[in-house]
């Protein structure tokens, strides 16, 4: 992170810690998609990740005036909800959700050409599928190191293992990633064999 | 990492991004709002009772420094022979 940035985030973690709305609103505002889509990709089911999201939020307003005044906020947020995805997993044991679920889920579409619209739509449906199936323990450094762009030893502290760990786990998530997508392909290919048929 | 391994992890990162409903946003985001101003008004709450409860402990401590006081006068003035 820039020295900046960094400085600048320190700054709203004071005003956080002080009570200010506005510094709560910014980083509300930066923080609700990306933790909503990683607690979305997590559960796999909108209505947990919406409650598991407001929960992380309450979290960060009632405890706020205990945050350290160096914490890095979004190894803070993605630290929370994810020990709250966890308590949601042992409680309610909901984690083979369909994948289906996820791909109705997209609320509006860029402008792209016809051609490029459905390639991309179904490579990234393709893939969208193939990550929910990939175990949650690879899924989520997946999501913290490829999608959120965390940095390894914060997405490390995240996971609550040693960076060494992370590697080793990313190393292995993107092969249990990469088979998946290859047997997605791998069925599109025949379906698509067996409609021209 | 193999090219391959970049590539997948790339098309991890170019995944689209969820945006929340916008009622339930509004929603969240209002009752953040009122759980930041309930934390302020206990918090103002707490200051208050604490300086109150200074403000009895100096009253007291001053009544014991008055009465320590007016005690030393007085047993003074009985060593010093005044009536």
């Amino acid at each position: 992170m820039v020295r900046m940035e960094r400085e600048l985030e320190i700054a709203l973690v004071g005003r956080l810690r002080a009570g200010d709305v506005l510094a709560f609103d910014a980083v509300y505002d930066d923080y609700n998609p990306r933790l909503l889509s990683f607690l979305l990709r997590m559960t796999k089911n909108r209505a947990a990740a919406e409650d598991l999201l407001e929960e992380t939020w309450l979290r960060l307003v009632s405890g706020g005036e205990e945050l350290a005044a160096d914490t890095r906020l979004g190894p803070w947020l993605f630290t929370v909800a994810r020990n709250l995805f966890l308590s949601y997993c042992r409680s309610r044991a909901r984690e083979q959700a369909y994948t289906r679920d996820l791909m109705s889920l997209w609320p509006g579409e860029l402008s792209r050409s016809p051609y490029d619209s459905a390639f991309l739509n179904e490579f990234q449906d393709r893939l969208e599928a193939a990550l929910a199936e990939v175990p949650p323990m690879y899924r989520e450094v997946l999501l913290l190191v490829g999608f959120e762009g965390l940095r390894a030893a914060d997405a490390a502290a995240v996971c609550g293992i040693t960076p060494e760990a992370l590697r080793q786990r990313l190393s292995r998530a993107r092969a249990v990633l990469s088979q998946r997508l290859k047997d997605k392909e791998l069925s599109h290919e025949m379906v698509s064999k067996q409609v021209s048929l | 990492m193999t090219q391959n391994d970049d590539r997948l992890l790339e098309a991890v990162a170019g995944l689209r991004t969820i945006t929340p409903y916008s009622g339930w946003e509004k929603r969240v985001r209002a009752r953040c709002h009122s759980e930041i101003a309930a934390r302020a008004a206990r918090q103002m709450r707490t200051d208050k009772h604490i300086v109150r409860r200074l403000s009895l402990v100096d009253v007291a401590a001053l009544v014991a420094l008055c009465v320590y006081l007016s005690a030393l006068l007085q047993d003074a003035a009985r060593l010093g022979g005044l009536p």
